[in-house]
């Protein structure tokens, strides 16, 4: 059971010498295990800085992330490194690739800082996460001479290839033409609905949010509204 | 093993642009020590007490010039004018002789290279040089010859100077600065070459034989001599030798505003050559690790530990100045010297010889290596924490 919550998270940024801009301020969420579930909000409205406290990438000023109950914001820097490698995938609007290494190199990145996972393994799990993902055929290829929606299949395959539980995913689907947004939404929900992933989406857009289990709304800062998609 | 094949990776991608650094950097760290062994206070202190003794000394330059058929310099007419007795006096042979005395006020200093080589082989100082010298001489004593620092071990042995056995009776610290007011050299370049300090006349005809007039002349320096005597000796110059000869006292010397400005702009341009390189490499390895943050970032995001990072970052940047400390080490450990040689049909062959490793040339190129290691530490720690402070903003830094 991997059930990520938040209890009273904020967190400031100082813009300037006499300025500082409340991106989160108190939010208390919980996400349960095998769900999506869509933060939608206007730009600036604290979307990515919520995400990035659930994922541990960003430290809160307040408040406290927990994962099934236990507190997790607070650990030191080593643990918590091995606890992101182990525990969540990241998948981002820029696909976050190395260009200069294959689709392969690119998939076993997380597995080279995680301890469990054995080095005669790297070949069969990267194989395992592209064949899911239909890019089996391209490990070799650079991700510069990939389409947008096959850049972040790879992504998505990086994300899930430690078997990590959890995957946060900021505007995913930000940079792709309306065909592979859907076939990125479609490999999301596959990988909750059918691989029991908790997926947590950042987005803009309000028609992919419509797809989600939940939708969480923020407003400066604040969540001001969550509901289920078909609402 | 991971970090180091990463490591490699970066380097490997960089190939073009680390060659390009590597050449580059190899001729900056090569003429790094002397630019900043020149600008260190302890250089300059000893430069400024080295004028300030010469000044108190009451030290005059004998200078000359050589006058083209039908040509006077502007100058010449006016100090000829200012000389009491311009054309009269003893023979120039009599003068240098009592001049160049235990008693006498005048004294010189030479370098002598060695013809083949060109590399320093003698220094002379004489006469009342010999009290301007950066070591202390037995007044007791006809020669007393010194060897360089990287030669200590030839102290006690004899060596031959002109023909003439002679025991090496001391040591020319490397930090030591050669002077005379219009050229100045720091021991430490004159490695190899034996310092000759000669107090009297008659040590200097028993070397140098029937070239000593012209030896002496060169560098010439006259120490508390009053205006008659420096009048005496320059028309005598003038006279015998058909060259211009004039008196330049150290207080003119360095009182003239051409001299003053000379020195500030060679301060300046050291200063500033430092200042160059060290920016030019300061810039080149940040431009080189920011390159790369983005890859960092990821892999930070899954997982990379800070220490891990950071000594990516820092083997990268020491990966970078490899090849530039590789060739200066090569250059120390594996000194060469060119030697040129004449045969009998009118040829000559230039060949390289392999020399002796210099202790003091490899203390230098290990402070080289520290310097550039400070350097790339700097530059790391502080792209280090920049980028710390960037990927604990998020990802998308909002």
């Amino acid at each position: 059971m991997k059930t990520i919550a938040a209890r009273g998270l904020s967190k400031s940024y100082k813009i300037s010498k006499d300025s500082v801009v409340n991106a989160v301020s108190g939010a208390d969420l919980e996400i349960s295990e095998g769900g999506i579930t869509a933060i939608v909000g206007p730009s600036g409205s604290g979307k990515s800085t919520l995400l990035n406290m659930l994922g541990l990438i960003v430290r809160p000023d307040s408040g406290e992330v927990l994962l099934d109950g236990e507190r997790i914001d607070s650990m030191r820097e080593g643990k918590r490194c091995r606890f992101r490698n182990a525990n969540f995938g990241y998948v981002m609007q820029d696909f976050a690739l190395i260009d200069g290494e294959s689709v392969y190199s690119n998939i076993r990145l997380p597995m080279l800082y995680n301890k469990k996972i054995r080095f005669t393994e790297y070949r069969r799990r990267v194989h395992e996460a592209a064949e899911s993902l239909g890019i089996a055929d391209k490990l070799r290829r650079k991700p510069s001479r990939l389409s947008g929606g096959e850049r972040q299949r790879v992504a998505i395959a990086r994300a899930i290839v430690c078997d990590q539980p959890i995957i946060l995913a900021d505007e995913p689907t930000g940079s792709l033409d309306a065909e592979n947004r859907d076939i990125v939404m479609d490999i999301l929900l596959d990988l909750c609905k059918n691989k029991g992933r908790t997926v947590v989406i950042v987005t803009h857009d309000l028609s992919l949010a419509a797809r989600c289990d939940r939708i969480i709304r923020m407003k400066d800062g604040r969540i001001a509204e969550e509901n289920n998609g078909e609402e | 093993m991971k970090l180091l094949r990463q490591v490699m990776k970066d380097l490997r991608r960089e190939l073009a642009w680390l060659l390009l650094y590597g050449v580059l950097a190899s001729m900056v760290f090569d003429t790094l020590p002397g630019l900043i062994g020149s600008l260190s206070s302890g250089s300059l202190r000893q430069l400024q007490s080295m004028e300030e003794d010469m000044r108190r000394a009451n030290l005059s330059m004998i200078r000359t010039k050589s006058i083209r058929i039908g040509t006077v310099p502007d100058e010449a007419r006016i100090r000829f004018a200012e000389l009491p007795e311009p054309y009269r006096g003893r023979p120039l042979r009599r003068i240098i002789e009592e001049g160049f005395s235990r008693e006498g006020r005048l004294g010189c200093w030479a370098i002598e290279y060695e013809r083949e080589t060109n590399e320093p082989k003698y220094v002379y100082f004489v006469g009342k040089y010999v009290d301007l010298a950066p070591i202390e001489v037995p007044t007791d004593c006809d020669y007393y010859i010194c060897a360089s620092e990287d030669d200590a071990d030839l102290v006690g042995k004899t060596v031959t100077v002109f023909g003439e056995e002679l025991p090496v009776s001391g040591v020319v610290p490397g930090d030591a600065m050669i002077y005379h007011p219009i050229s100045r050299y720091s021991a430490e370049n004159l490695k190899g070459a034996l310092f000759v300090f000669i107090r009297d006349y008659e040590s200097v005809r028993r070397l140098f034989w029937y070239s000593h007039i012209t030896f002496v002349n060169d560098n010439l320096i006259a120490v508390g001599a009053d205006k008659a005597e420096l009048a005496e000796l320059v028309s005598a110059i003038s006279r015998e030798t058909g060259k211009y000869a004039y008196v330049q006292t150290m207080e003119e010397y360095l009182g003239g505003s051409t001299q003053r400005m000379r020195q500030y702009t060679d301060l300046l341009f050291r200063f500033g050559a430092v200042f160059a390189l060290i920016t030019a490499m300061v810039l080149n390895i940040s431009r080189a690790i920011r390159r790369w943050e983005g890859e960092y970032s990821i892999h930070r995001l899954f997982g990379a530990p800070e220490p891990f990072v950071f000594a990516r970052m820092l083997l990268f940047g020491f990966g970078y100045n490899l090849i530039a400390i590789g060739f200066i080490w090569y250059k120390t450990l594996f000194p060469s010297e060119w030697t040129m040689t004449y045969y009998s049909d009118g040829t000559t062959a230039i060949e390289k010889a392999r020399g002796a490793i210099s202790p003091a040339a490899a203390v230098k190129t290990a402070e080289t290596t520290g310097l550039i290691a400070a350097v790339v530490l700097a530059v790391c720690i502080f792209e280090f924490l920049r980028f710390k402070k960037k990927f604990a903003k998020g990802m998308r830094g909002e």
